[in-house]
Parts: structure tokens; sequence; C-alpha cells
């Protein structure tokens, strides 16, 4: 077969993969509406006010409600009509703030993102480089001195480390704002305003990332061990090559694709992080939203902003399975010959 | 030598300067354990050690820490080092709590994935998936906000959202488990499943599911004190992480009251994680494996005096003396090449043979310099290729020897060769000092002499794309690149079917004919030095027991070992030869003090409870009694003059 056949099979393969994955995240995606579904109907009180959290709702309100989640027929009917408006893309609306909640959550939702990739791009970039420079070192105590990094980074809260940031570099050193983010950004538009948030976006994303620095930190060293313990690093050696170019050669690559794979998975971590360091820095994000949301007791927009953590995760997943795919060509190519 | 001196030195600081981390590294386990050790008394008696009630309101709210209060007060007037030990109590009391809800649910869950397989497996699985999307932070809020924040909430919550990972990790057990020999052999035995799992699986899976356990206090702490800073922790108990919702407001006024709860906090967490990583450290020490370091070897008993200056008989192009290779294994010492004579001499193929666990292979790791470094207990002897003592090279110097001079061709094609790169580049990647368009020209003839396909395109197959027959040609082609004067193939056809073994041998010998390289063939299987070898080296029990031309090795055996490993052979009669081998090898970590071979020898007698001698027959030799005097019932020695015959008590 000519290398061009070749490559749209592998084109083929992937689409085919992505299809199968994509169906299979649906499943799981209808599994958390289900989750949602039950834990709005077990929680105490009317079903309404369950809905719309705690305010004083008008009656006439609680009829419209009541018709349009079909809350008087039985529990299948309700899931299905829910489920219907959720797959409309109806996330419900938000009486606490008087929007929809869809609308609410993509108005905040580039703030969360931008600081979730800056926290963890930069941390998985660092962690890998960290990880794989320990395992390769012939010191035994720069690899405790990793272990140390990473058993401390697992071990300090995110937002109270956000907290101590902002203790040392807003308010006592000054030399970073410790918030309020949105006045910037509303000051200028489109590329601009990501620049502006640039100063604002430093202490978050470094509180956010020492933990996701951390877990890739030690993923990448156990990979990086793992693979100097191949087989292939003894062939590698036995042609003469150095340590250098051996791990240039032969152990970077194939270490930095488990840590890859792993990355995915942070990324939902990575969000639950936001969550409490949106608080602690005002920023505008989907985090803060949960977080009001809680207080007000805002249930449609709870369950709104899980709904999309879960579709990015999801997302996350897809994505980061595609890069594997693309990078190993154990899986790239199903070509055999005999 | 001497450019090295200064950043050696400076090295040297350094290493000092992290020293304190190693020495903390070792003593995680214990330092996590008095920390926690400690907390766990502080909570118990915080209320005699606490200077104040802690709902008691002073007159300073928001007072920075003072002689009165040592920590400070928070908004309200509490004094902060009585709440924070008061605080203990919660924050631990629901971490344990929620742990062992994790711990019970994943053991169970875990437990009925692994046994059952199949559909429930599935399921397991796919909740495992769920926890990964809904992150154990969110769910754990969710549910809280949902249902309502009282502290026996908040420590469900936790440990419904936190079991995945034990259920996982019990899963694997039994998966792996499941496999392994004892568990089958319980099973051949007829043991029931109720035994296996309480008996067998459970008792080996302690290890992984106790860390994890300990870590998910340290989750739990993590969980409770996030769950809290946004608002749903129980008001009414005054946990860490409770102390912590009211700080953020008040940041810039009262940063005492942010920092000692999450200090607390960190640290406790901290300890927990340091008892889960030496637990597991030591859990994982227990079932150790080598691994090949990419530094230094170990240093050898002398390093290099002079310049390496070509000494030895010259006859020989590797000449192996006295080669003793011990390697640690957890407690016990594998003594896997002892005292070892090996030569080759240019341009010879000569065989080394044993069974699988004989020493061989290590005796090619050690010729190579390529032990795995960090269980090397004993290096020594003197290891002379082309008159170059290999085991006084520095690494720089080893590294050249094995790029320009010496090849090894190893057994496991598939593993041997690194999956994410083109073969192509794997083999001309071993070629030193071509220009690009050599080192093409070049490959393309190594590819052809070992009947490989030799376009660009068969250069840019990745190592999984090709048979095995293909790989293991892929890695002699690798071997040849540099023209080595000696090629060790060490069991270069085991993992292959017999016809691709011939015609790999055939490659082999062909590639031999046409260059003047020397081969080292490495096998188990005599039939492979039959038909390559010109002569032939039998080792048992990490020694050579002998030593002879092929021809009068298959004609005319003379140790005991050597006549079984021929009676064994398929297809051999044992007519005069001795009986099939019977037993099994003997432990290299508990070798008796005699003859190695006796247990399993038809001819033991007297004398072989004391270590044979190597017996010298002119080219040839042999460790065994038998041989060490003239009357030798089997040896030709009466045809040799009598001082021809050494004997060397080794
Ligand atoms: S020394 Fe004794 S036990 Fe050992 S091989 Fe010879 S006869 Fe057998």
């Amino acid at each position: 077969m000519s290398e061009r056949g070749q490559y749209l099979k592998y084109l083929l393969g992937t689409a085919r993969f992505a299809v199968s994955r994509l169906l299979q995240s649906l499943g799981l995606l209808l599994g958390v509406v289900m989750v949602m579904f039950l834990l709005i109907r077990m929680a105490p009180g009317d079903p309404v006010q369950a809905m719309v959290g705690d305010f004083p709702v008008p009656d006439e309100y609680r009829d419209q409600v009541a018709r349009q989640y079909r809350l008087n027929d039985s529990w299948l009917v309700q899931f299905m009509v829910y489920l219907g408006h959720v797959a409309r893309g109806d996330l419900g609306y938000s009486y606490a703030s008087h929007q929809s909640v869809g609308g609410l959550i993509l108005e905040r939702l580039p703030a969360t993102l931008l600081l979730t990739a800056a926290g963890l791009i930069s941390a998985a970039a660092m962690g890998i480089a960290l990880g794989t420079w320990s395992a390769v070192s012939s010191r035994r105590s720069t690899r405790a001195v990793l272990d140390m990094f990473v058993l401390v980074g697992f071990s300090i809260p995110t937002f109270w480390l956000g907290q101590m940031l902002v203790l040392l570099f807003a308010l006592r050193l000054g030399w970073l704002p410790s918030g309020g983010m949105s006045d910037a950004r509303a000051e200028s538009t489109g590329w601009a305003s990501l620049l502006a948030a640039g100063p604002y976006l430093v202490l978050p994303a470094v509180a956010l990332g020492i933990r996701e620095l951390a877990a890739t930190a030690r993923i990448a060293k156990g990979a990086t061990m793992g693979v100097l313990s191949e087989d292939y690093i003894v062939t590698a050696r036995s042609k003469g090559l150095s340590s250098a170019a051996t791990i240039r050669r032969h152990v970077i690559r194939n270490a930095a694709l488990p840590t890859i794979a792993s990355l995915g998975y942070r990324v939902g971590l990575a969000l639950a992080g936001a969550v409490t360091i949106e608080v602690v820095f005002s920023w505008p994000g989907i985090g803060r939203l949960l977080y009001q949301a809680i207080l007000a007791r805002d249930n449609s927009l709870v369950v709104g902003v899980i709904l999309v953590i879960a579709v990015l995760v999801i997302i996350a997943n897809l994505v980061t399975e595609l890069l594997y795919r693309a990078l190993d060509p154990r899986i790239r190519g199903a070509r055999h010959v005999r | 030598m001497s450019d090295e001196a200064s950043p050696l030195g400076a090295r040297k600081n350094r290493a000092e300067l992290f020293s304190w981390a190693n020495t903390l590294r070792s003593g995680y386990g214990l330092v996590g354990s008095i920390t926690l050790a400690i907390l766990v008394l502080a909570a118990l008696f915080s209320p005699w050690l606490a200077p104040y009630d802690p709902h008691a309101i002073s007159s300073s709210y928001l007072g920075p820490p003072s002689g009165e209060h040592l920590l400070g007060t928070d908004l309200v007037g509490h004094d902060l080092l009585s709440q924070l030990l008061h605080g203990a109590r919660v924050t631990l009391l629901v971490a344990v709590t929620a742990a062992v809800i994790s711990f019970g649910l994943g053991v169970l869950i875990g437990s009925l994935a692994g046994y059952f397989r199949g559909p429930v497996d599935a399921v397991l699985m796919k909740v495992t998936e769920f926890f990964q999307i809904i992150p154990s932070l969110v769910f754990a809020l969710i549910l809280v906000a949902m249902l309502g924040s009282h502290l026996w909430l908040v420590t469900i919550a936790i440990g419904i959202t936190i079991w995945p990972q034990q259920a996982r990790i019990v899963r694997s057990q039994f998966l792996t488990l499941r496999e392994r020999e004892f568990v089958q052999a319980s099973r051949a035995l007829g043991f029931s499943d109720r035994h296996i799992i309480f008996r067998e699986i459970y008792p080996n899976a302690l290890g992984p599911v106790l860390v994890q356990a300990t870590l998910d206090i340290g989750i739990a702490i993590l969980l409770e004190t996030a769950l809290s800073f946004l608002g749903l922790g129980d008001p009414n108990k005054a946990s860490w992480g409770q102390m912590l919702f009211g700080a953020q407001e008040h940041l810039e006024r009262a940063w005492w009251i942010a920092l000692w709860p999450g200090v607390a906090i960190a640290l406790t967490v901290l300890a927990v994680n340091f008892v889960g990583d030496a637990l597991s450290e030591w859990f994982n020490s227990r079932s150790d494996v080598g691994r090949v370091s990419l530094q230094k070897r170990k240093n050898v008993a002398s390093p290099p005096a002079a310049a390496p200056s070509r000494t030895g008989d010259g006859t020989a192009l590797l000449d192996v003396q006295d080669l003793t290779v011990h390697l640690r294994r957890g407690a016990k010492v594998v003594r896997a090449v002892d005292r070892a004579e090996v030569k080759v001499r240019p341009g010879e193929r000569v065989g080394l043979v044993g069974e699988s666990g004989s020493g061989k292979s290590m005796f090619s790791r050690a010729v190579l310099q390529m032990l795995p470094s960090a269980n090397v207990e004993t290096f020594t002897g003197r290891i002379a290729l082309d008159g170059i003592d290999l085991m006084r090279l520095n690494e720089a110097d080893m590294r050249r020897v094995r790029f320009e001079d010496l090849s090894i061709v190893f057994q496991d094609a598939m593993t041997y060769l690194n999956p994410t790169m083109r073969v192509g580049k794997q083999i001309t990647e071993a070629m030193a000092g071509l220009s690009a368009t050599d080192r093409q020209e070049r490959t393309r003839q190594i590819l052809a002499s070992v009947a490989l396909p030799t376009t660009t395109r068969f250069m840019r197959r990745y190592p999984h794309e090709l048979s095995g027959g293909m790989r293991q040609r892929v890695l002699i082609a690798m071997a040849l690149a540099s023209q080595p004067k000696l090629l060790i193939a060490d069991e270069p056809t085991t993992a292959l079917d017999v016809t691709v073994q011939a015609q790999v041998l055939r490659t082999l010998v062909a590639v031999h004919t046409k260059t003047d390289m020397a081969m080292l063939i490495i096998t188990h299987d005599l039939a492979i030095v039959a038909e390559v070898c010109d002569r032939s080296f039998v080792m048992y029990g990490g020694q050579i027991v002998e030593e002879a031309a092929v021809s009068r090795l298959f004609s005319e055996p003379r140790h005991p070992y050597t006549r079984g490993l021929m009676a064994s052979m398929p297809g051999k009669s044992d007519y005069r030869l001795g009986k099939r081998l019977t037993g099994s090898v003997v432990d290299l970590t508990d070798v008796p003090t005699g003859c190695r071979f006796a247990a399993r020898c038809e001819l033991a007698h007297d004398r072989c409870s004391t270590e044979p001698p190597w017996v010298r027959i002119g080219d040839e030799g042999v460790r065994c009694w038998l041989f060490a005097d003239e009357s030798g019932p089997i040896g030709r020695s009466t045809d040799k003059p009598a001082d021809s015959k050494e004997v060397t008590t080794s």
C-alpha cells in the first residue's frame, strides 16, 4: 500500500476512534445528567423550590415551572423532559440573577478556560521537565528533593496557597494585583483584553498550577524510570550512545507519552481547583459562579455549571486521546509486514 | 582526569547541599508518624491543652498574635490557638471516618469487580470514569449543596466520592493475582474461592490498599477544607476548614486567621503523605527489581592508574579471567558468575551454553560493563578485549568500545528495540563518524547482508510493524552497524519459531564468514552450538564447567552436566552419554560449598562435597573431580604428557 493510502487509512481509523469515544462520552454524560436529576429530586423541600433556590417564588412562576418540567407526572417522564431540555442546550433559568443559566455560563466560561489552560499547560511543561530530569539524574538527592516537592505540592490546599500568595505578593510586596480582573478586561477587547489579563493571571495560575506541577512531575518521573528499565535502553547503551544521547533519543519521547495521556484527567482536577481559586482571586469564571450559585441555593445554576464542567472534561479527554494517538506510532499505524 | 577535578569538586558540594533530602527521604515514615502521633494526642487532650474555651469571646477581635493570644484572635474574638486545637478533633474525625468509608466501599466494590469480572467490572469502570469526569470536589460539593451541610453528611459525601481509586487498586490486585502461580496452585489443590480470597489475595493486596487508605485521609482533609471554604461546612463544628471560611474577607487586615489553619492542614496532610509514601516504599522494596542505571557503573576496585595499555597474550581477542559477578536481590546475594575464564580468538565462533539461571546472561552484561549498577555486590576480575582491560575503562572510553569494537544481539527483539523510533534510524545511530549519505549507504549494505529489504520504506518502519524474524535481523543489523571485532549474541533466536530460527542462524553465519569478526553465542540450545560454533564453553551454577572444541564436545562430552544436556537434546538417544537431566538448576543465592552440580549428578561421590578443581586438558578443560587424577574413568588424559595438565584449585 502506498504511504498516502496508509495515511488515509490512519485518518479513517482515527475518525472511527473519535466517533466511538464520542458516543461513549455521550453515554457518560447521560449518566451525569441522571445523577444530577436524582440529586435535585432527592433534595429536601418541594421540587420547584429545589430548582429555583432560596427565593420567594410567585405562584404563577411555580405553576409555570411545574408545567414546563411536568413535575406532576412520573419521575421517568420528568427525567425525559429534563433530558430534552438539557439536550437542546436549555439549562434552565436562574431565578436569582434573572438570566438564563446557559447565558450566564457562556459569559463566564472564557475566564475559566484562560485560567485553567494557563495553569495546567505551564505546570505540565515544567512538570515533565522536572520529573524527567530528576529520574535521569545520577544523584539520589535530586530525586529526594523532587519527591519532597511533590508531597508538599499534594499537601497544600490550593485555595490557601492562593491566599498566601495574595498576602505576600499582592498585599505585602504589591507586585501583582490580587483580583479584579473583570474590571481591567472590560476596558479593552479581543487580544488586548487577553494582554490586560496577564498580570492578573500570574498568581491564580501559580496557585492552581503547583498541585498540577507536582502531579505531572510525579507521573513524568515514574514514566521515565519505567522507560529507563526498558530493554531498548540497554540496546541504546550497548550501541555506545552517551547518556545524553540515550535520554534525548530514546527516553524523553517514550516517557512523555504516558504523561500526556494523563493530562486529560488532570483537566477535571484543575477545574475543581479553579472553583476555589476563582473565589480567592475574584476571578470572573464559572468556578466563582458555582460558588455564588451555591450560596444563593440557585440549584439550576449549580447543575448547569457542573454539566458544563463535565462536558469540558470529556472534550479534554478526547483531545488528549487523539493527541496520544498522533504521537504514538504503535497506535498510529496498524500496518503489518509479514 | 585532571580537567574533571574542579567540576567534580563543585558537584560534591552540591551533593552535600542536598544530602539532607536523602536523610529525610529515608526518614519520611518516622517524621510523618511522629507528627501524626503528636497531632492525635493534641486533639485528644485539646480541652486541657487549649488556653481558652474555643467559644469564649475575648474583647480583642481580629487581634494579632500576642502574649495573651499566641496565634491571635478571629473576627468574633475567639482564641485561634484554642480553636485550632479543638478543630483538630473535628478535622481528624471527618478525615478518618471518610477514609474508612472509602476503604470499605473501595474494597467491597473492587472485590466484586475483580471476582465477578464481566458486566460487574464494566459497570464499575463506568462509575470510575464518571468520577474522572466529575472531580470528587465538585461531586462532594453538589451532594452537600443539595442535601445540607451537616458534619456527617459532609463526611459521607467525601467518603463516597473518593472510593473509586481504592476500588481500582483492589480490582487490579484481584486481576493480577489470580493469574499468579500460587493462586493457580491453590485453585488446583481444590481450595475454595473464599479461602483463596482471604488467604491469598487479600494478604497480598494489603500493601497498596493500606497505602491508598492512608493517602485517603489526606485527600479527605483537603476536601473538607475546600468544602468548608466554599461555605458548605457544618457551621456548628469548627473544623480547620471552617476556620478558613471566614478568613478570605479579612486577608488584608488579619493575615493570621488564614495562616494558622492552613499551616495546620498542610502539615497534617504532609505527615499523612509522608507515612503513605514510606509505606509504599516499604511494600515496594519487598518486590525489588533492578534497573540499569544510565549513570556510571559502580566504581571498580582500582581506578585506571595509567592509560590502558595493550597487554595479554595477544592470541585472544576476548580474554576473561577470574570474572566474578555477585548481585544483590533483596537480602540475598545472587552468585551469578564465579571466577569464570573465557577466551575468544579473533574470527572464532564460540558458544556459551547453559540452562536459564546458569548466569550466562549476566556474563554477557558483565563483558559489556552493563550490570544493573544499583544491585552489584561484587564485580571483579579481568575482561580484556583486544588487550584492553574493560574493567579499568571509564564510562566514556567504555562507550567508545561499545560503539566501535563490541556489539550485542539480545534475545527479545521486540523489547530491545525502541517502539517509537523508526528502525532505519535505530540502525544508523549505531554508526560512528560517517556522513549522512555514507550512513544511508552503509545501512543499506547491512540490511542486505542480513537479508532485509533495503528500501527507504522499510527503514521508515516501526518495530511493531515487522515480524519477529525481521525484528531479530534488525537487531543483528544494529549490532553489525559499527563493524565490531566481537559480536555477542545472547539467545539470538530463542524468541523465534523454528524455521525462522534457522534462517536467522544462517544469516549470522553468513555475516560472520564475510567479516573477520569473532562471535560469542550465548544459548541454552546445544543444537545452535553444534550448527554455528567452533568451540564452546558450558556454564553451570555461575561457573564454567567445561571448555572444548565443538566436534569433541559432541563426540565425547566430559562433564556429567554436559552429558546430561546432550541426553536431554530432542532427537538424541542417550547411549553412553548419560541420563537426561533431572531436577532444577542450582539456586544461585544458595550454592553448595562442593560441586554445584552434585545434587543432580549421577556420578557424585565423596570428593564432590569439596569444590572440584578446574582440570586443564590441552586446549580444553573441565571442572569435575572425575578428571582430577590421571586414572579418571572417562578422561583421555593418558595420551597427554603429565606436565601439560595443571590442576588449579579455584
Ligand atoms: S565433581 Fe562430582 S558431583 Fe560434580 S560433576 Fe563431577 S562427579 Fe558430579
